[in-house]
């Protein structure tokens, strides 16, 4: 089996970071019921159901989830979403 | 009080007139402590005008001025930060967003009131939500509950549970936990059809005159 090179494994990190260097999070809150997290997630981000409920588990359970990933500008929109869903996110570089 | 169920293409509650006088009153109560509180106007009075700055000179340094946080912890909560570790990033998203979103909850707030007190003059106990209308009226069910959590101090998961098993002390207390607990149950009505709806393929927000289909 064939080893990367420490040099090649920086230079795949790094354009992944390029391709999408911000998250959306979605942190857990007292009010928001878990139906209503799980349909925003199935139907803004088209999750199938077995990945929206995973996800909206995660954020109940452990407090928050990455969401969505891509641009600054396209995570802007997607925070703006959740924002007019009532729920709450916030937008941060990837891998902090 | 009886959930929401699907009856003729639209999502139906029942509803007292009193319960529908409350429930109304509060969304409106939200919308308007939105309008108040917010201010999207900038933080600072504008310099003196220069001779030399054109109108659209103006425009750019207005637009580009920082938009206030909301005083009202229950509105920051409608109006969150966007950023946890960032102010400049998350004065920047209320600078571009801020404006919208207000209005965007407000317009919903507003529905949600409108929808409330709709009478169906054969039927004047149903509350109905047509299919278009489910999504803004069920973040606007969000909106007000996020702002009556806020209100009564729930914090944690185990605040919220709390609230029904705790003495109120005060009767506007006692109100403001009914009034919670009766938008909990008709969101989650509601919200289970929509899910159940959108899962199989019926469009819940239909632009033409598609609506879900009638089962039962």
């Amino acid at each position: 089996m064939p080893t990367i090179a420490p040099e090649q494994t920086t230079q795949a990190d790094a354009a992944t970071a390029v391709a999408d260097p911000w998250v959306t999070i979605v942190w857990n809150d007292p009010v928001n019921l878990m139906t209503y997290v799980t349909y925003v997630f199935e139907t803004y981000f088209g999750h199938p159901k077995a990945k929206a409920e995973k996800l909206m588990k995660q954020v109940h359970q452990q407090g928050k989830a990455v969401v969505s990933t891509g641009s600054l500008e396209s995570m802007e929109v997607d925070v703006q979403a959740m924002h007019g869903f009532g729920l709450w996110a916030t937008l941060q570089r990837s891998g902090q | 009080m009886k959930p929401f169920r699907r009856t003729r293409g639209a999502y139906v509650a029942r509803l007292t007139d009193d319960e529908r006088r409350v429930l109304a009153g509060v969304a409106s109560d939200v919308a308007d402590l939105l309008a108040d509180d917010v201010d999207d106007e900038p933080d600072d009075e504008p310099d003196a005008p220069d001779p030399d700055d054109d109108r659209l000179d103006a425009l750019a340094r207005e637009l580009a001025a920082p938009v206030r946080r909301p005083q009202d912890p229950a509105v920051h909560r409608l109006l969150p930060d966007a950023s946890r570790d960032d102010p400049a990033l998350a004065d920047e998203f209320r600078r571009l967003t801020q404006a919208d979103l207000r209005d965007t909850k407000a317009a919903g707030l507003r529905l949600l009131a409108r929808t409330l007190t709709a009478r169906d003059g054969n039927r004047p106990s149903h509350v109905v939500v047509a299919p278009a209308d489910a999504r803004p009226v069920a973040a606007a069910m969000t909106d007000v509950r996020l702002v009556l959590a806020e209100r009564l101090g729930i914090r944690t998961d185990e605040d919220a549970e709390a609230i029904y098993t705790t003495d109120p002390v005060t009767a506007q207390r006692a109100q403001l936990v009914a009034v919670y607990g009766a938008l909990s149950w008709l969101q989650e009505s509601l919200v289970t059809m929509m899910l159940d709806d959108a899962r199989n393929g019926v469009d819940v927000t239909p632009r033409g005159g598609a609506g879900p289909q009638a089962s039962g």
